[in-house]
C-alpha cells in the first residue's frame, strides 16, 4: 500500500475531503467536529509525508482529467522528487502544529466562524500541498492562485474589522499585481515552446533566445516577487498581520510567504540560463533582505516586526538561490520555517494573554509566562543565527556561500542584515520579556493545547539545522565546508548585535531615542516605509484613477450608446412593422398564397436546381412529365 | 380521352374554393370554401391516378376525404366555441392578433 500513487494521494486529498466536507455541509461546519476533521485529515496528511520522507521514492505521477490525447493542459503531473517531499513535510508539519494550537488561540470564536476558519485551513493546506508537487507551470499557477484566495480569506478572516478587511485586499491586490507578470510569462513561455510541463520545459526552453527567455523569466519572478513579499511588492506582508495570529504563523511566515522561493528553486534550471535575470533576483533578495531588517528595528507591533523579518529572511533566501545555490536556499526556507512559526506563536500566546500587539505595553513577561519567554528566546537565538540553533547552520551557509562565490557587495549587505537581524529580535526580546516596567493586564501562561505545539516547534527549532550533510545529499548539493574565518563572521556580528540591544534596551547605557536623532534621514525614512505605501497610493488615485475615469467613460458613451441606439432603431422599425399585423385572417392567407404562387413559379424551372445526389444540374418540368398519350387533346 | 377536361374542372373548384375562402367574412362560408378547395385537389388526385394507371390516387383521395371530415367536425366545433366566447361568427371581428 506504500507506493507512491497511493501515497501522494494521502497527502493531497484528506485535506481537501475535509475542505469539502466542510465547505459543503454546514451542519458539520457550524459543529465541533469541523476542527476535529480538519485536524485528522492534515495529520493523515503528516503520516503519508512523513512515511515519503523515510521511503524517498522518486519520479513523476501524471493523472489525466480530460483524455486529450496527452495535450498538456487536460494534464495533471506531480513531482515526487527531493525538494517536494521535504516541502511536504514542513507544510503538513506546520499546518497540523499550527491547527491544533489554533483549538486553544481560537476558542473565543462562535463555533461557526471557528468552522469557516478549519474550513479554510483544509483548502490552504490541500493547495499549498499541491503547489509543491506540481511539475507543469499551468498546475503551479491554478494552486498559486489557491493559496493565494487562502491568504485573502484568512487575513480577512474578521472580515467586520475595516483593517483586516482593507489588508486583505491590499495583500490580494499586491500579490495577484506580480501575478499578472507571472502569468504573461508562463503564457508566452508555453507559446515558446507549447508545453506546460516543467520536464519538456527544461528541455525546450533553453533552445529558446537568451533575451527571450530571459523576458519570460523576469516576468514569472515578478510573480515570486509578490508572492515572496520581495521588495517593493512586500507591503502587503506587514498589513497582513491583521489575520489570526496562526495564520500568521503558518501562510505568511513558513509556507505561502515563501512559495516565490520556491518556484525560483522549482525553475531553477530555466533561470540558471539566464545571468541578468538572476543577478537581478540577487539584488532584490539583498535589498529586501536589509529593507526588511531595517523596518523591523522601528516598528512597535509584535507582529509587524516578525513580518518585517520575514521579509528580511525571504530576502536572504532569494538572494542565495539567484547566486545559484537552491539547496543552500531551500534548507534556510527549511529552518525558517519552523523557527519563524514558533516566534509567532509565541507571540500569539503573548497577544492571546494580554490582547495587545504593541511591544511597550508588554514588560517582564519573563515572570509570568515562562513557558513563552524560552519559546520565544529559542525563536529569536534561531533567528539571530546563534549556535547550534538551527538559524545558525543556513545563515552560515548563505553567507559562506555568497563570499565564496564573490558576490562581495551582496556578502556585505547581507553580513550587515544579519547584525541588524539580531539586534531587532533582541530589542522586541528585552522590551517584551525583561524590562522593567509591568505589563498593565494579568498575563497567564497559555493553556497546554497552544504550549505543547510551540514546544513541538521549539525542538525543531533547536535541531532543525543538524540534518544539514544528509539534507544536501538528498537535496544533490555537494556541500563544501570552508574552514575560513568568514565562517565565524555571522556569529560574531549576531553576538554583536545582541550585545548592542542588551546594552541599550537592558542596560540603557545610551538611550535610543538619541540613536535615532544621530540617524535622523534614515530613521524618518523608515518610519515613513520608504514613502512607498504613499507612492502606491499615488500612483493609484493619480494614474489608475484616471485611466478608469477614462474606460468609464468611453464604455458610458461610446460601448452604451452603440448598444443604445441599436435598440432605438430596432423599436422603431418594429413599431412599423407592426401596421401589417393586421389580424385578420384572410390578409395572412393572401401572403401564403403568394408565397405558394412564387413556390410553383420556381419550381416551373425558371431556376435550375442542383441535384443533391446526381451532382448533375436538372430541370424540374423534366419530372413532371405526364406519359404522352394522355396530353394529345392539348396539341 | 384527354386528362385536360378534368383538371381545368378541378382548377376551377380550387380557385373557386380560393376565392370563397379569401372573400367571405363568414366563418362557415370559409370552412366551405375549404371543403371546396379539398374536393378539387381529390378530383386532381383521382384524375391523375387514373391518367397513371395506378390506383394510389384513388386511395389517398379516400383518405383525403375522411380527412377531411374529422377536420370539418373540428372547424364547425372550435367556430361553436368562438362564436360562444367572442360572439361573433365573422372572421374579420375576430382578430385578436391584431398589431
Amino acid at each position: 500500500m506504500f507506493d507512491p500513487q497511493t501515497l501522494l494521494l494521502s497527502v493531497l486529498l484528506p485535506p481537501f475531503i475535509s475542505f469539502a466536507l466542510n465547505g459543503l455541509i454546514p451542519p458539520l461546519r457550524k459543529s465541533k467536529y469541523a476542527a476535529a476533521l480538519a485536524i485528522f485529515s492534515v495529520f493523515i496528511s503528516t503520516l503519508a509525508s512523513l512515511i515519503l520522507l523515510i521511503k524517498r521514492p522518486g519520479g513523476e505521477l501524471i493523472f489525466e482529467w480530460i483524455p486529450a490525447k496527452l495535450f498538456s493542459p487536460f494534464l495533471f503531473g506531480f513531482f515526487l522528487d527531493p525538494f517536494s517531499i521535504v516541502m511536504f513535510f514542513i507544510v503538513s508539519l506546520v499546518a497540523l502544529i499550527v491547527q491544533v494550537y489554533s483549538l486553544g488561540y481560537m476558542s473565543e470564536e462562535n463555533p461557526s466562524g471557528l468552522g469557516r476558519y478549519y474550513t479554510f485551513h483544509s483548502l490552504f493546506a490541500f493547495s499549498m500541498l499541491g503547489f509543491v508537487a506540481s511539475s507543469s507551470l499551468l498546475q503551479i499557477y491554478i494552486f498559486w492562485e489557491l493559496v493565494g484566495l487562502c491568504s485573502y480569506l484568512l487575513i480577512g478572516f474578521w472580515y467586520y474589522k475595516p483593517e483586516a478587511s482593507r489588508a486583505a485586499v491590499k495583500a490580494f491586490w499586491v500579490t495577484r499585481f506580480g501575478d499578472v507578470g507571472f502569468a504573461i510569462g508562463m503564457v508566452i513561455l508555453w507559446g515558446a515552446t507549447g508545453t506546460f510541463f516543467l520536464s519538456e520545459l527544461f528541455v525546450k526552453a533553453p533552445e529558446l533566445p537568451t533575451a527571450y527567455l530571459s523576458l519570460c523569466m523576469l516576468l514569472i519572478f515578478f510573480g515570486a516577487m509578490g508572492k515572496s513579499a520581495q521588495f517593493p511588492l512586500h507591503v502587503w506582508l506587514p498589513d497582513a498581520m491583521e489575520g489570526p495570529t496562526p495564520v500568521s504563523a503558518l501562510i505568511h511566515a513558513a509556507t505561502m510567504v515563501v512559495a516565490g522561493v520556491y518556484l525560483v528553486i522549482r525553475l531553477f534550471p530555466l533561470f540558471q540560463f539566464t545571468p541578468e535575470v538572476l543577478s537581478f533576483v540577487i539584488w532584490i533578495g539583498s535589498i529586501t533582505a536589509l529593507i526588511g531588517a531595517a523596518l523591523a528595528l522601528i516598528q512597535e507591533d509584535i507582529k509587524r516586526i516578525l513580518a518585517y523579518s520575514t521579509v528580511s529572511q525571504i530576502g536572504y533566501m532569494m538572494a542565495v538561490a539567484g547566486a545559484g545555490a537552491k539547496s543552500i536556499a531551500f534548507f534556510h526556507l527549511f529552518t525558517h520555517a519552523f523557527f519563524k512559526a514558533l516566534l509567532f506563536l509565541a507571540a500569539g500566546s503573548i497577544i492571546h494573554a494580554i490582547s495587545t500587539n504593541n511591544i511597550w505595553q508588554m514588560g517582564r513577561l519573563s515572570k509570568r509566562m515562562p513557558q513563552t519567554t524560552i519559546l520565544f528566546l529559542i525563536g529569536a537565538l534561531a533567528l539571530s543565527g546563534i549556535f547550534p540553533f538551527s538559524g545558525h547552520f543556513s545563515k552560515d551557509e548563505i553567507l559562506v556561500w555568497m563570499h565564496v562565490k564573490g558576490f562581495r557587495i551582496h556578502f556585505f549587505i547581507l553580513l550587515f542584515t544579519a547584525f541588524l537581524t539580531a539586534l531587532y529580535m533582541f530589542r522586541t526580546f528585552f522590551i517584551v520579556f525583561m524590562g522593567d516596567k509591568e505589563a498593565k493586564q494579568h498575563p497567564h501562561e497559555s493553556p497546554w493545547v497552544m504550549t505543547l505545539p510551540m514546544w513541538i516547534l521549539g525542538l525543531l527549532a533547536l535541531i532543525a539545522g543538524f540534518p544539514k550533510e544528509s539534507l544536501f545529499k538528498f537535496l544533490g548539493h555537494d556541500s563544501e565546508s570552508y574552514h575560513s574565518y568568514i565562517a565565524y563572521l555571522p556569529l560574531s556580528v549576531s553576538i554583536l548585535g545582541i550585545m548592542t540591544a542588551w546594552s541599550i534596551y537592558q542596560m540603557k547605557l545610551f538611550k535610543p531615542s538619541n540613536v535615532a536623532e544621530a540617524l535622523s534621514p534614515i530613521t524618518s525614512a523608515l518610519e515613513k516605509k520608504l514613502w512607498l505605501d504613499d507612492i502606491y497610493e499615488w500612483f493609484y488615485r493619480g494614474i489608475l484613477d484616471g485611466l478608469a475615469y477614462l474606460c468609464g467613460w468611453f464604455d458610458r458613451y461610446i460601448v452604451d450608446g452603440i448598444v443604445n441606439a441599436t435598440s432605438w432603431y430596432i423599436k422603431q422599425a418594429s413599431s412599423q412593422l407592426r401596421e401589417i399585423q393586421t389580424g385578420r385572417i384572410q390578409d395572412y392567407l393572401y401572403g401564403i398564397i403568394a408565397a405558394l404562387l412564387l413556390l410553383i413559379w420556381l419550381s416551373l424551372g425558371v431556376f435550375p436546381v442542383k441535384d443533391r445526389i446526381n451532382e448533375e444540374i436538372v430541370k424540374p418540368k423534366d419530372h413532371i412529365q405526364a406519359p404522352s398519350q394522355y396530353l394529345e387533346g392539348e396539341k | 380521352m384527354s386528362l385536360y377536361p378534368t383538371l381545368w374542372a378541378a382548377f376551377l373548384m380550387f380557385s373557386l374554393g380560393l376565392f370563397g375562402v379569401l372573400s367571405r367574412r363568414h366563418l362557415v362560408a370559409i370552412i366551405m370554401g375549404i371543403e371546396l378547395m379539398f374536393n378539387a385537389s381529390n378530383l386532381a388526385l383521382v384524375t391523375i391516378g387514373w391518367a397513371y394507371g395506378v390506383i394510389t390516387g384513388q386511395i389517398i383521395a379516400l383518405f383525403a376525404i375522411a380527412i377531411t371530415v374529422s377536420e370539418v367536425a373540428v372547424g364547425l366545433a372550435l367556430f361553436l366555441l368562438v362564436e360562444r366566447v367572442r360572439k361573433t361568427v365573422y372572421a374579420d371581428e375576430t382578430n385578436l392578433m391584431k398589431g
